[in-house]
């Protein structure tokens, strides 16, 4: 039990939670632009790899974290237009694009590594600087949490929950992302492009993905590795189904993620009891899914409290 | 027959006879299946010429290799055995209208309960082989019978709850065979050995061919069978084809929905059991080993047609076994495998690549069949 305590009262675990959080924020706000433009995408994990990638590829060449940052970004980019072009312009299943993709980028990323080091594993970038916030960095528990040794694009992940939350709210783009995903039909009927509304929405989470996966390569470690995503990109999606598309909803779902994720990192070193470190593993993977069980009860309970047409409302599968 | 008008009718009923709606809809998919396995190959040889200093050396291991020997061929039967049994499982998923992923936490399960089957039951000769296959189908089919219930009662996402499920899982049998049933004197995390009445027999002397393959013919023609000749297997196309009809006619499509994932999961599960009881002499797997993706890769390809999937199965176990030896001679790495798959996938899935409508405005002899022209309709690109 102390080490508990010991735990939840050190400043570093929180410090933490937010790390571990973050791509997850990252990969669940790509899941809400995207899920919002009618299009389920499971292609962000894969984004995320090769995102990653590049970072890590790109700040090593050029020696600056930042140029690395802007090339994973814009990999994102590349692979969300290439969703686009595949979902929107050829018309294929969009949850088999999304397999394609994460095939495609995990074999990619490989290959590419393999090709320039000559293992298949490892390649390493520069990591960004940690920043510390003067002033704020006094305040005695919380600047040591928030405003320490912070890695810049943790301030970028707040940023963009609330940019996004604009997006939706104030601007006509984020207006037209919501009618395409609604009904493209009624859409179209009032002159909405919808096909080039669909693409922007993807480019946006493509560039989102693409973020989470510079962070993990260039802020959280300070090198590539081919296993480094490890489902994140599809917890990012669970958490933006329980998180019922709201941005800010579903950024604190992602941090509850985050924190179970933490948790079973540092329960590895409790004394007291040991648990294994490989059931610790499965944790995060258990919250997501328990959550997203007790997300969907509700909701069907609610329809069909609601709604005669309960059968068909909560058959509304995925992705369609 | 001067005549050029008599020609041109003859052709006509030549070509109507030859292109009928039924073959012309048979050619038009094996068209379009080549044409994205060329597409992707034409890709795949760029990359290679662009990563290898040799290219030409790899790229004639990758086309020629698994075809010069004997030993060579039966690799690629001992890589398609997998993907059969994925393949078959995910197109029962697929053609109930599901994306349940657990294919891959059932190959992991299905290997795993088959290993420590065969190793802590004593089984007599006459039982090795089939209890520890049964044990591993029964027991992934357990686990996987959560998300297909989840998703069909509650409407979870079954993608994600299953992607969760397949870590959960992997995680879980990692802590076994480090743990609980760990052999100390293997030198590795890995189960004591498989003893050898349950290992499967070598079906082709000299090669790694075991009877695993028949297993996975046998269980593709009863997946058809099933599919297409029984009153469950109308039920699962109908609720995978229209869910609103299917509920109309009194189909209950919830159950339907619930057994055929159940039964695709099983199939997938015996697969592992299959792999590790012909291939391994011990569990070893640390990591997930990836054929629940692709097996929907391979449904994809076979159109989700039971029978179907051991052609593309096969396509894929020789795709593999030249990029092994050709990373094995040469300087590029076998991933470039995937590269390939992710692009058959997405150019065979599309539904606007060399699709029918666009071949039957470029033949003239297809154009019996046309249907109204929806390609320039803005509101149509939503699928």
């Amino acid at each position: 039990m102390s080490d508990l305590w010991n735990l939840l009262s050190a400043p570093e675990f929180y410090a933490m939670v937010l790390q571990l959080a973050t791509p997850l924020v990252f990969a669940a706000l790509a899941a809400v632009v995207s899920n919002k433009a009618g299009v389920l995408n499971i292609g962000i994990e894969g984004t995320m790899v090769l995102a990653a990638l590049a970072a890590a590829l790109f700040s090593t060449w050029s020696g600056s974290a930042f140029v690395g940052v802007v090339c994973g970004v814009g990999a994102g980019l590349l692979m969300g237009g290439f969703f686009a072009l595949c979902a929107v312009r050829f018309r294929t299943n969009h949850i088999l694009v999304g397999i394609a993709i994460n095939l495609l980028s995990a074999g990619l990323a490989v290959f590419i590594v393999y090709a320039i080091t000559g293992n298949k594993s490892d390649y390493p970038g520069i990591a960004m600087t940690p920043w510390d916030v003067p002033l704020f960095k006094e305040i005695p528990f919380v600047g040591d949490v928030l405003f320490r040794q912070v890695n810049p694009l943790v301030f970028v992940a707040v940023l963009c929950v609330f940019m996004i939350r604009f997006l939706f709210r104030r601007t006509v783009l984020g207006v037209r992302i919501l009618a395409v995903g609604k009904n493209p039909v009624a859409a179209a009927s009032v002159g909405i492009h919808t096909r080039r509304i669909k693409t922007v929405a993807l480019l946006i989470a493509g560039g989102l993905a693409g973020l989470g996966g510079a962070y993990l390569s260039l802020g959280y470690m300070s090198n590539f590795n081919t296993g480094m995503v490890a489902g994140r990109g599809f917890i990012g999606i669970a958490a933006e189904a329980i998180g019922g598309g709201h941005p800010v909803a579903t950024a604190l779902f992602a941090l509850v993620f985050g924190a179970v994720n933490a948790f079973s990192l540092a329960a590895q070193t409790f004394t007291s009891i040991t648990v294994p470190y490989e059931l610790l593993n499965t944790l995060p993977y258990l919250t997501t899914a328990a959550g997203l069980v007790v997300y969907s009860l509700i909701r069907y309970r609610q329809s069909t409290h609601h709604s005669s047409k309960r059968r068909i409302s909560h058959e509304k599968s995925v992705g369609d | 027959m001067n005549n050029p008008s008599a020609w041109k009718k003859f052709f006509a009923h030549l070509r109507t006879w030859l292109i009928g709606p039924r073959w012309q809809t048979a050619l038009i998919e094996t068209v379009r299946t080549l044409g994205a396995i060329v597409i992707a190959y034409l890709i795949a040889f760029v990359i290679i010429a662009l990563v290898s200093d040799d290219p030409q050396n790899a790229i004639r291991w990758f086309v020629l290799g698994p075809l010069s020997s004997s030993a060579e061929r039966g690799e690629v039967l001992k890589n398609a055995t997998p993907l059969l049994f994925a393949g078959i499982g995910a197109c029962l998923i697929i053609r109930g209208g599901h994306f349940n992923m657990f294919t891959e936490g059932a190959f992991y399960a299905g290997g795993l309960i088959a290993a420590l089957a065969a190793i802590y039951f004593d089984l007599p000769p006459a039982l090795a082989i089939t209890v520890p296959l049964l044990c591993g189908m029964a027991g992934s089919m357990i686990v996987g019978f959560l998300p297909a219930k989840l998703k069909t009662a509650y409407g979870v996402n079954e993608f994600v709850s299953s992607i969760m499920f397949n870590f959960i899982v992997l995680w879980v049998g990692v802590w076994l065979i480090s743990n609980v049933v760990i052999d100390v004197s293997s030198g590795d995390n890995a189960t004591r050995p498989i003893p050898d009445p349950s290992r499967l027999p070598i079906l082709v002397r000299d090669t790694n061919v075991t009877v695993g393959i028949l297993i996975a013919v046998a269980v593709a023609l009863l997946a058809h069978l099933y599919l297409n000749r029984t009153k469950w297997g109308f039920a699962v196309r109908m609720s995978g084809d229209n869910p609103h009809f299917a509920r109309h006619i009194g189909i209950p499509v919830a159950k339907a929905g619930t057994h055929s994932q159940v039964i695709g999961i099983g199939i997938a599960g015996l697969g592992g059991g299959v792999e590790i009881l012909s291939n391994y002499r011990r569990f070893n797997w640390k990591t997930l080993p990836g054929y629940g993706f692709d097996g929907f890769m391979v449904a994809i390809m076979a159109k989700n047609k039971p029978l179907m999937v051991p052609y593309a199965a096969l396509f894929i176990g020789y795709l593999r076994s030249g990029a092994d030896l050709m990373a094995f001679n040469s300087d590029v790495a076998q991933e470039v495998v995937q590269i390939i798959q992710g692009l058959i996938l997405i150019l065979v899935a599309s539904e606007a690549f060399f699709s029918s409508s666009w071949l039957r405005n470029r033949i003239g002899a297809l154009k019996f069949r046309k249907k109204p022209d929806e390609s320039g309709s803005e509101v149509a690109d939503h699928v």
